[in-house]
């Protein structure tokens, strides 16, 4: 029985196998150093929506504080919790928590209410817009031992 | 026309551009497998402050729980929100949230009141500073490397 598979050779694939001549590429495209440093995201003075795109996909989310909103009640910090979470205004504004929810994308943040600047705080997976993105220059797929679990 | 730039030689410039010949240096100093297994930095008994100090960077910080204080109404769960935000005693003390904000400095956690003990989860960026320039074991103070695309 082989013990081989067929990957596509995505970052989060090529990070996975960790076969020396693709891992380098992968990483230089992940950008780990600027991913552990730029943890913080201000979309600055934005159209009033209720959603805000991050523009990395988030590993993990720490806070979501809404800096200015046309509702005044939905200033301040937020918990970030997952997608079917109901997003709630904080009980009272800049004091006590609200809720808002991420998407199954990992970047879609909702708010209960449409706001015009947020600052986020949270890692991102990889400092390019996608983990599932295609490692470059060195083909469409390669071959990679299996892992024993 | 070149195709390379020189980059100033800190650990994040290091991981970014992820040449081989000096990232086994940089996984020393970030000490990945330490970073990832997460910390829980318990101050213990301190004497009366609002701030605490976390012994490296924080990359996303989970959660801030004050267990002492003299003010018995600080005592409870935080979210740790940016340097922007209000700092907010729980409504109800080890009921509610509360909100604390993490400095630019990344390691400087606020809280509303003075404390005398806190316990804090918290995904450090390194144990070392990303702006750290290591000896990488001798490969100078800059390095030359392939753009990206």
């Amino acid at each position: 029985m082989s013990n081989t598979k067929t990957s596509s050779l995505t970052i989060q694939g090529a990070l996975d196998n960790a076969v020396p001549t693709v891992f380098e590429a992968a990483l230089n495209m992940l950008d780990l150093g600027t991913m552990l440093t730029n943890t913080e995201y201000d979309t600055g003075t934005v159209s009033a929506s209720a959603t805000v795109v991050l523009p990395y996909e988030a590993a993990f989310v720490q806070s979501a504080r809404v800096v200015t909103s046309g509702t005044a009640g939905s200033l301040g910090s937020y918990v970030v919790a997952d997608s079917a979470a109901t997003p709630v205004a904080p009980p009272s504004a800049s004091t006590q928590p609200g809720v808002a929810s991420i998407a199954t994308d990992r970047k879609t943040i909702t708010f209960p209410n449409t706001v015009t600047r947020v600052v986020v705080r949270y890692l991102p997976m990889c400092a390019n817009p996608s983990i599932g993105r295609s490692v470059t220059g060195i083909g469409a797929s390669y071959v990679a031992t299996t892992k024993s679990s | 026309m070149s195709n390379t730039k020189t980059s100033s030689l800190t650990l994040a410039a290091v991981l970014d551009n992820a040449n081989a010949a000096q990232l086994g240096y940089a996984f020393l100093d970030l000490n990945l497998g330490t970073m990832l297994s997460g910390t829980e930095y318990d101050t213990g008994t301190i004497t009366d402050i609002a701030t605490v100090v976390l012994p490296y960077e924080a990359a996303v910080v989970q959660s801030a729980r004050v267990v002492t204080s003299a003010t018995g109404g600080s005592v409870g769960s935080y979210l740790v929100s940016d340097s922007g935000a209000t700092v907010y005693v729980p409504t109800s003390a080890s009921n509610q949230l509360g909100v604390a904000t993490i400095g630019t400095d990344r390691k400087t956690i606020t809280f509303p009141n003075t404390i005398t003990r806190a316990v804090i989860r918290y995904l450090p960026i390194a144990a070392a500073p990303m702006e750290y320039h290591s000896a990488f074991g001798g490969l100078g103070t800059a390095v030359t490397t392939s753009t990206k695309a």
